[in-house]
């Protein structure tokens, strides 16, 4: 399309400044083919207008108003969760501790078998030279005296850690009749699964091994051997005497 | 309180988007020549438009309004082309000589006719053209608004209205002969 049509076009739209503009109207004056043009573009622009007027929509209009509103609500929330996030997981972070820390002390909360299998493999020796020595280190690490003063028992080996995040020691000892397993566990008062009863321990199996647990001074004692439960029974009343 | 009961920015959009919403949804109509497509495509104009109103500078709502919709329009169309539908907005294909009006307008090829006329004449006339006379001429944006609208040059606005008015001027003449609104 010739280049002096568009610039018509332009000054009939009042697009057109300065010499641009004096070009285009110098070329009206002259020209009556460019008078013809511009009379075409003003009639054209003034008839459409006229002929197709804006479009309403009802319908349109309600469906755009729903999606703002929509719209408006999502952005709400966004902004307040934004806001408020760091509050969110402040109470999440304190939630979950505080869930962590009554799961600990809850002693109604039975110790697991998989706890009581790592009382046997979890736990770090401990080096000691008697057994006054060892017993004072199941004292301070569990908060209480494991076997009474002068008690006839042999400390063979000595182990301490935690258990389910709870204080705990394991000792090997001999009481003249044999070796038997001794574990203290602070913060527990049953192991889970030993429901039978004997006397007024309660009582189960552990491997191969039969076992008596009682609790005692906030913490769960537990006896290990290789012995019938009666003997086992009298081996801890034996041990609780004094205590 | 945590939640407000009415939303300030989002009532002062409504109030301006409502004054031109015959402007958008008439834009969108003659841009996609589908009503339902239309509703759709002002809808998501209007989404759009929402999301990004705190980018508005406060000049020409209206013009703002055309740019998103037409933006949007474009954006669908050169998708659906890539995905190998026919129509096309290949200027070049669209090409075709058109020649100065011959002699002083004739009122009359308007007069004689009906809205919808103009309006299925405008139809015919190529999605280019038809874009910037639409945009020009029917929503009064100027060249300036409709480049940044289209995203092409202003010389090239220039050109598409001039032509794109030849084609219609065009497209009437023949329908308005065919009518008997026009002798030969």
């Amino acid at each position: 399309m010739s280049d002096w049509i568009e610039k018509v076009h332009a000054l009939a739209d009042g697009e057109l400044a300065g010499k641009e503009k004096e070009e285009a109207q110098a070329l009206v004056a002259e020209s009556p083919e460019a008078q013809n043009e511009l009379q075409w573009a003003r009639l054209f622009k003034e008839q459409l207008r006229e002929k197709v007027p804006p479009v309403g929509d009802e319908e349109c209009w309600s469906a755009c108003k729903s999606r703002l509103d929509a719209l408006a609500k999502t952005r709400t929330v966004e902004t307040f969760v934004g806001r408020y996030a760091w509050a969110f997981c402040l109470i999440f972070l304190v939630g979950i501790f505080s869930a962590a820390t009554m799961g600990r002390m809850d002693r109604t909360r039975p110790l697991a078998g998989s706890h009581v299998a790592s009382l046997f493999n979890g736990l770090t020796p401990f080096n000691f030279s008697g057994d006054g020595e060892a017993i004072a280190a199941v004292k301070q690490r569990v908060g209480v005296q494991p076997v009474p003063t002068g008690q006839e028992v042999r400390v063979h080996k000595l182990e301490l850690g935690f258990v389910d995040g709870r204080p705990a020691a394991r000792m090997v000892i001999d009481d003249g009749h044999g070796e038997m397993n001794l574990i203290v566990v602070r913060g527990v008062a049953s192991v889970e699964g030993f429901n039978q009863r004997y006397e007024s321990y309660s009582v189960g199996n552990f491997n191969d091994a039969r076992a008596v647990c009682w609790p005692d001074s906030g913490c769960l004692f537990m006896l290990l051997g290789n012995r019938e439960f009666p003997d086992l029974a009298s081996a801890a009343n034996q041990l609780r005497q004094g205590n | 309180m945590l939640f407000k009961r009415g939303d300030p920015q989002k009532e002062r959009f409504e109030r301006m988007a409502e004054q031109v919403f015959p402007s958008v949804f008439g834009t969108a109509l003659r841009l996609t020549r589908d009503r339902e497509e239309a509703s759709d495509l002002a809808q998501e104009a209007l989404v759009r438009a929402f999301e990004a109103f705190d980018r508005f500078d406060g000049r020409n709502f209206k013009a703002w309004m055309l740019r998103i919709l037409t933006n949007l329009y474009i954006n669908k169309y050169r998708k659906r082309q890539r995905e190998g539908t026919n129509s096309s907005l290949d200027e070049e294909q669209a090409m075709e000589p058109v020649s100065p009006a011959e002699q002083a307008p004739d009122r009359q090829v308007f007069d004689e006719m009906l809205g919808s006329e103009v309006e299925e004449a405008l139809s015919k006339v190529p999605e280019v053209f038809r874009i910037a006379v639409v945009l020009s001429d029917l929503e009064g944006l100027s060249y300036d608004e409709i480049a940044a609208a289209t995203e092409v040059p202003v010389g090239t606005v220039r050109s598409r209205i001039a032509r794109g008015r030849a084609i219609l001027r065009r497209e009437l003449e023949m329908f308005a002969l065919e009518q008997g609104y026009l002798k030969k």
